[in-house]
């Protein structure tokens, strides 16, 4: 796993050399391996390498034969050698064993179309001097990232913001649409970001930029609608026989490959299909919490030792939970709802520390096979909306969220709330409403100033974004697209995922990912993959005989940890939170009004010091507020100049020459 | 306690504790609680703490519902009728 960076120039007004040099400095947490960097005569493309497949032949930028096609590339085509057989049948030579050349040939032979090709997570650059055209390119979920900015006649790409600011060109201002989507909806709707003039590449599409213009296209689309007559035993098998090829692809590396546990289903069976797929010792890494509310390790150790796997853990405090917030968001490079990419951070950073650089991990499983609550909740609800007059449907509710209702004696009171709006089962967020609702809430404590600049409507974007077919889905259907395209790629895989990960060097590889996996389950009814209410039936199934019931049958626990709780009930919590509501820093971002926002915290503050639950509501409004600030003052403050390479960095570069001869049209130096 | 006291107190109870950054005027008597966003699923903890405290008595179980703490006019109705008063308007 690497970061990727660079620029074409099309009017030939290159910027200085140390242009990419500063901003691939910016990426060396994603590649500390080696720096490589490709100067042609109007484009350079940049590479900071964390080595794992040909760990010795894998410098990139990497060209075809006749060296006028170049491309940097972050992440992993898994189908590389199969690849790579067709290619080479077809007159392709290579000169390295890496998975990055089969990009260059593959390019040559389908051109833009051949991501079509590519099983794997990816973000990759072409610069084909042919036709000066730069071709820029995102894997289907967007696991790995890649933004563009334009400065003048410079168009500037990167792995992260980051690396694009550290070129000199592209200073950082905030975007308030993009945060007031990422404050209501908890994420941006690509391409936007909390940047302005700062553009994500959205996941399944590819982007030509030449100096004829610019153009961007979807290359795949989720499967939605198309439904067959699985039986049973064909939904099992077929899920069985996918995950087990996707598992085989997802250990093809040079490096040795460690799996995440966090006790539930999806990691447990993700491990248990590596553990049957490699002869080697494997190595689990978990998650505890010193909060027995958010801990799962006795699930966690059992299936360590059942699987025989070398297991280390870590456990996280609340206090180190703020303490590392910062960082997050830092990492992320977005005003963060949740506190839940912190732990994973830290978990990242223990296996870095063991000397692992890549994990199987089961993210997907829930959006794919129906797993989350909110899907029974949309289930549940619609169901009530049948027969408005019944009392007994509503209970169901309370089976749904016992964690919800503590407190028996509100039940019917939470049961109100979860039934709002229900029998609106055409609203195309029905099942997304009552968390859309609730976001909402945060307009009232902006300024006034910010209030006067907003004109976009997140849920218009969003619903706008929303693929062909959208409206005539399920409501259940349509729930779990807005799960996938949105809080998957740019929360999940994102700020919980890559970020958090490649802030230490690690690199997540996800199993249920694997697009031919994904095309498999959307032909499968909803109501197979959840049976009544019982969630991933279908997995629960594959997973029989491979893991203990108990796991098995465990109730979903959802991934949590202590949100706003983490700063009102420790010390250094309490000191991050004071600073970053410190009415001076408010006032200097501007977006929140100060007074309402300090009567907000006062009121948290005094439920918190009677040990009361703090509502929803205002944790969620609490952590925007908190979370913007962090995010402002990091991005926006007084700027720290970019560095660039150290003196003890192994860099490689590649002149493209100016003599006649192919030989010599290209000179490499390396350095370190 | 009159019941115009009883609004009072409540009224201001969800300003100061459900509607910061909102006008008191966004909130009729009538209005529906849970749907106009004031009281979420946790919210109602809060609000039944403070009916208990402020007025002395315990709500019932099967008293915990919408029609009794749903909106401003329930509650008023509500807490008129448990602190053992009629509604004088």
């Amino acid at each position: 796993m690497c970061g990727i960076a660079g620029y074409v120039a099309f009017d030939g007004s290159m910027p200085p050399r140390e242009t990419i040099e500063r901003m691939l400095a910016a990426l060396r947490h994603r590649g500390p391996d080696g720096f490589g960097i490709y100067y042609g005569e109007r484009c350079v493309l940049g590479h900071a390498r964390l080595s794992i497949i040909d760990l010795e032949g894998g410098w990139q930028p990497i060209f075809n034969e006749k060296r006028d096609v170049a491309v940097t590339f972050n992440g992993e085509i898994y189908n590389y050698i199969e690849l790579r057989k067709e290619l080479e049948a077809d007159g392709h030579r290579f000169y390295t064993n890496s998975d990055t050349e089969v990009i260059v040939h593959a390019y040559e032979k389908w051109g833009t179309a051949c991501p079509e090709r590519f099983n794997g997570q990816f973000a990759f650059a072409i610069h084909d001097d042919r036709d000066r055209t730069l071709f820029l390119c995102r894997d289907r979920l967007g696991v790995r990232p890649v933004y563009h900015a334009r400065a003048g006649n410079i168009f500037l790409f990167a792995s992260e913001v980051k690396a694009l600011n550290a070129s000199g060109l592209v200073p950082l201002e905030p975007s308030m649409e993009g945060l007031h989507q990422i404050f209501t909806l908890w994420t941006n709707v690509s391409p936007r970001t909390p940047f302005s003039d700062v553009f994500e590449l959205p996941p399944a599409h590819g982007m030509v930029v030449s100096p004829r213009g610019t153009g961007t296209k979807r290359y795949w689309s989720l499967p939605i609608g198309r439904k067959e007559a699985l039986s049973p035993g064909e939904c099992v098998e077929g899920l069985k026989a996918h995950i087990e090829r996707s598992v085989r692809l997802r250990l093809r590396a040079d490096v040795p490959v460690g799996a995440y546990l966090s006790g539930g289903l999806d990691s447990s069976l993700t491990a248990a299909f590596t553990r049957r797929c490699t002869s080697t010792p494997l190595k689990t890494f978990s998650l505890e919490f010193e909060d027995p509310r958010f801990d799962e390790s006795e699930y966690q150790g059992e299936m360590a030792r059942l699987l025989g796997t070398e297991h280390s853990s870590i456990r996280v405090g609340t206090e180190e939970i703020a303490v590392h917030f910062p960082e997050a968001i830092r990492a992320a490079e977005r005003p963060l709802l949740r506190t839940a990419p912190v732990p994973m951070l830290l978990l990242s950073r223990l296996v870095r520390s063991e000397g692992y650089k890549v994990v199987i991990t089961g993210e997907g499983a829930d959006e794919f096979l129906l797993g989350y609550d909110i899907f029974k909740e949309t289930k549940v609800r619609e169901y009530c909306s049948r027969r408005p007059e019944s009392r007994l449907r509503p209970l169901l509710l309370r089976r749904l969220y016992p964690y919800l209702f503590p407190d028996s004696r509100t039940a019917r009171f939470q049961e109100a709330f979860f039934l709002k709006g229900y029998t609106e089962t055409t609203d195309p967020f029905y099942g997304h409403r009552l968390r859309f609702d609730q976001a909402k809430r945060i307009r009232d404590f902006y300024s006034r100033e910010t209030a006067s600049r907003l004109h976009e409507d997140p849920e218009s974007v969003l619903l706008q974004a929303m693929p062909h077919g959208f409206s005539d889905l399920s409501p259940i259907e349509r729930t779990q697209v807005v799960e996938i395209e949105t809080l998957l790629s740019s929360y999940l895989l994102s700020s919980q995922g890559d970020r958090v990960a490649m802030a230490n060097s690690v690199e997540g590889r996800f199993v249920f990912l694997d697009h031919e996996l994904i095309e498999f389950v959307s032909r499968i009814e909803p109501d197979r993959k959840m049976a009544g209410l019982r969630e991933k039936a279908i997995l629960k199934e594959v997973g029989r005989g491979m893991i203990p019931a108990r796991i098995l049958e465990r109730k979903k626990f959802p991934y949590r940890a202590p949100d706003i709780e983490s700063f009102q009930n420790t010390a250094a919590g309490r000191r991050i939170l004071d600073e970053a509501l410190d009415p001076v820093g408010m006032e200097t971002f501007g977006l929140f009004d100060v007074d309402k926002v300090q009567a907000l915290a006062a009121k948290v503050s005094s439920v918190a010091r009677r040990n009361g639950r703090v509502t929803t509501s205002d944790n969620l409004v609490l952590m925007g507020v908190l979370s913007g600030q962090i995010f402002h003052k990091i991005f926006f403050g007084p700027s720290v100049p970019a560095e660039g390479f150290h003196p003890h960095d192994r860099v490689r570069r590649i002149v493209r020459g100016t003599a006649k001869g192919e030989d010599e049209w290209l000179r490499a130096t390396s350095e370190g | 306690m009159a019941s115009s006291d009883i609004r009072g107190v409540i009224r201001e109870y969800l300003q100061d504790r459900f509607m910061i950054g909102k006008s008191p005027a966004s909130l009729s008597d009538t209005d529906p609680l849970l749907e106009k966003g004031i009281l979420d699923s946790t919210g109602v903890l809060e609000l039944v703490g403070f009916i208990e405290e402020t007025f002395s008595f315990s709500v019932e179980d099967e008293e915990l519902v919408p029609d009794n703490l749903g909106s401003v006019e329930n509650l008023v109705r509500y807490v008129a009728r448990k602190a053992g008063r009629g509604v004088h308007n």
